[in-house]
C-alpha cells in the first residue's frame, strides 16, 4: 500500500535518524504507518527509532510487526536484535541477529549488531571479530573503527583506542562517535579540559547527543568528588535497570532498617543512632547530588554554541 | 495528543486529562503520607493519562493493597513478640515501598510521554503536605490511628 510520498516520508525519516533527529523520524514513521500499516520497514526503522528513544517495549511491539509482515526482512532481524539487546535478553538478540547476517552476509550492519551484542555479553574478541568483519564490508564507515576502539579502550589498551579514534576522525573529523571516543580516551588519560572540549564540539554539531552529554558529565565528575560519588552511583543504578535498580534500593532500606533494629535488641543504641543518621546522610546526599549536578551541567550546557547549520 | 497511527506505549488520555500529575507525587504521598492516599492516586493518574500500562499497574496496587492489609492485619492481631513485631513491621514498610516504587517506574515513561505531548501537568504538592500534616490521630485516637497505618497506611 505505500505510495511515492510514504517512500519519501521514509527515506526523511532515515535521514533524521542519521542526523539523530529521533522524535522527526518517529513522527515521520507515524504518518508513513498511518497511510500504509502494512509497510514492514516502516515498522523495523520505527523500531530502531523507539529504541534510540529508550522506549523499548513500544520497539519490542514494531520488531515483531515488521517480522510478521515480512519473516525474511534484514532489517527487521536487526530492529528485534537490538531490541532484545536492549533488554539484555543477549541469547534472543544473537538468534535474531546471526538470523540477519545469514540473509545478508555481506551487510556490515548485521556484523556490527553482533559485535555490540558480543562485547555486552563480555566477549571481546568475538566482538573484535565481527567488528573486523563489518569493517572489510564497509571500509569507508567509521562506526566499526569507533565500536574497535571502544573495545580496546575498555580493555585499556589506550594507544590502540587512539589508533583507532584517529583513523576514523582522519576520515570524517566531525564524526560524533569517533570525537567522543577520543574524549573519553582523553577523560582516561586523565586529561579532563580536553575530554571536556570534545564532549562540546560533539554538542555544538548536535545538542541533543546523547553520547556526548554523557561523556560532559562524566568530565565533570571527574573535578569533583562530591558528584563523582553520586555518578558513579547512578552509572552503577542505571547499568542493572529499572527493576533491580528497584531492588537494590529496596534491599538497602530493609538492611539499615534491620541494622537498627538488631543493633537496639544488642543494646547498642549509638550505634543503631549512627546506622539511621548514616541513612539519612545518603537519603539527603542522592537527593542533593543530582539536583547540583544537573544544576552545574545546565549552566554548562548553556554556553555551547550551536552551529548555525544545526 | 496524537493522529493517526498509534504507537504502542503511547498514553490515550481521557476526560480526566487534566487531572494528570508526575507519578512523583503519588510515590511521595506513599512515604510522606500513606498506602491510603498513594494507591488511590496512582490509580487514578494512570487512568486519567490513559497510560499504557495501566492493567501492570492495577494488578500492582490490587495485590499490593491485599498484602498489605493483610500483613498489617496479622501484625495487629496475631499474638506475636515485640521484637517479631518490629522486624515485621520492616517486611512490611519494604512491600510498601517496593509496590509504590514498581507502580511509579511503569508511570513514569507514560509521564514522560504524555508531556512530550504537550499534555496538562498539575501540581500534587498541596496534596502531599496536606495528606502528611492531617491530624488523624485526633479523629481516631492514637489506636484507632495505629490499626490505620497498619491496614492501608
Amino acid at each position: 500500500m505505500s505510495g511515492p510520498f510514504s517512500d519519501m516520508l521514509e527515506l526523511h525519516a532515515r535521514q533524521q535518524l542519521a542526523r539523530g533527529d529521533v522524535s522527526g523520524a518517529i513522527e515521520s514513521l507515524r504518518r508513513v504507518l498511518s497511510e500504509a500499516p502494512d509497510e514492514p520497514f516502516a515498522h523495523a526503522l520505527l523500531a530502531m527509532a523507539l529504541l534510540q528513544a529508550r522506549r523499548r517495549h513500544a520497539a519490542r511491539a514494531e520488531a515483531r510487526a515488521a517480522l510478521r509482515l515480512a519473516p525474511d526482512l534484514v532489517g527487521a532481524y536487526l530492529a528485534m536484535g537490538y531490541v532484545c539487546l536492549a533488554f539484555r535478553e543477549h541469547r534472543s538478540a544473537g538468534d535474531a541477529l546471526r538470523r540477519a547476517t545469514h540473509l545478508a552476509p555481506d551487510e556490515p550492519e548485521a556484523h556490527l549488531g553482533l559485535g555490540r551484542l558480543e562485547a555486552a555479553a563480555g566477549r571481546r574478541e568475538a566482538a573484535r571479530v565481527a567488528f573486523e568483519r563489518a569493517r572489510a564490508l564497509a571500509p569507508d564507515d567509521p562506526d566499526p573503527l569507533v565500536e574497535l576502539g571502544e573495545l580496546e579502550l575498555e580493555a585499556h589498551r589506550i594507544a590502540a583506542a587512539r589508533a583507532h579514534a584517529l583513523e576514523a576522525l582522519g576520515a570524517f573529523p566531525e564524526h560524533e562517535g569517533a570525537l567522543v571516543l577520543m574524549g573519553s580516551i582523553l577523560l582516561a588519560e586523565g586529561r579532563i579540559e580536553e575530554a571536556r572540549a570534545h564532549a562540546l564540539l560533539v554538542l555544538r554539531q548536535d545538542a541533543t547527543s546523547r553520547r556526548a552529554i554523557h561523556l560532559l558529565c562524566a568530565a565533570k565528575a571527574r573535578r569533583s568528588w562530591f558528584l563523582g560519588i553520586w555518578w558513579r552511583w547512578n552509572a552503577f543504578m542505571s547499568s542493572l535497570g529499572g527493576g533491580r535498580a528497584v531492588t537494590v534500593l529496596v534491599a538497602l532500606f530493609v538492611a539499615q532498617r534491620l541494622a537498627i533494629v538488631a543493633l537496639g535488641d544488642a543494646g547498642l543504641p549509638r550505634a543503631a543512632s549512627a546506622a539511621q543518621l548514616a541513612w539519612f546522610g545518603f537519603a539527603v546526599y542522592t537527593w542533593i547530588g543530582p539536583a547540583v549536578f544537573f544544576r552545574t551541567l545546565k549552566k554548562e550546557l548553556e554556553t555551547v554554541r550551536i552551529r548555525a547549520d544545526y | 495528543m496524537t493522529t493517526g497511527y498509534r504507537i504502542a506505549d503511547e498514553p490515550m488520555p481521557g476526560r480526566l486529562a487534566g487531572w494528570v500529575v508526575n507519578p512523583l507525587w503519588p510515590l511521595l504521598a506513599a512515604m510522606l503520607a500513606g498506602f491510603w492516599l498513594a494507591l488511590p492516586w496512582f490509580a487514578l493518574n494512570g487512568v486519567a493519562m490513559g497510560s499504557a500500562t495501566r492493567r501492570r499497574e492495577l494488578a500492582w496496587i490490587v495485590g499490593g493493597a491485599i498484602l498489605s492489609a493483610a500483613t498489617g492485619a496479622a501484625l495487629w492481631w496475631a499474638p506475636i513478640p515485640l521484637r517479631a513485631f518490629r522486624y515485621g513491621l520492616v517486611a512490611l514498610v519494604a512491600w510498601r515501598l517496593a509496590v509504590a516504587y514498581a507502580v511509579y517506574q511503569l508511570q513514569q515513561s507514560t509521564f514522560e510521554l504524555h508531556q512530550h505531548f504537550g499534555g496538562a501537568v498539575r501540581s500534587g504538592a498541596m496534596v502531599v503536605v496536606a495528606a502528611a500534616l492531617l491530624p488523624v490521630s485526633r479523629v481516631l485516637g492514637r489506636d484507632g490511628m495505629a490499626l490505620l497505618v497498619m491496614l492501608v497506611g
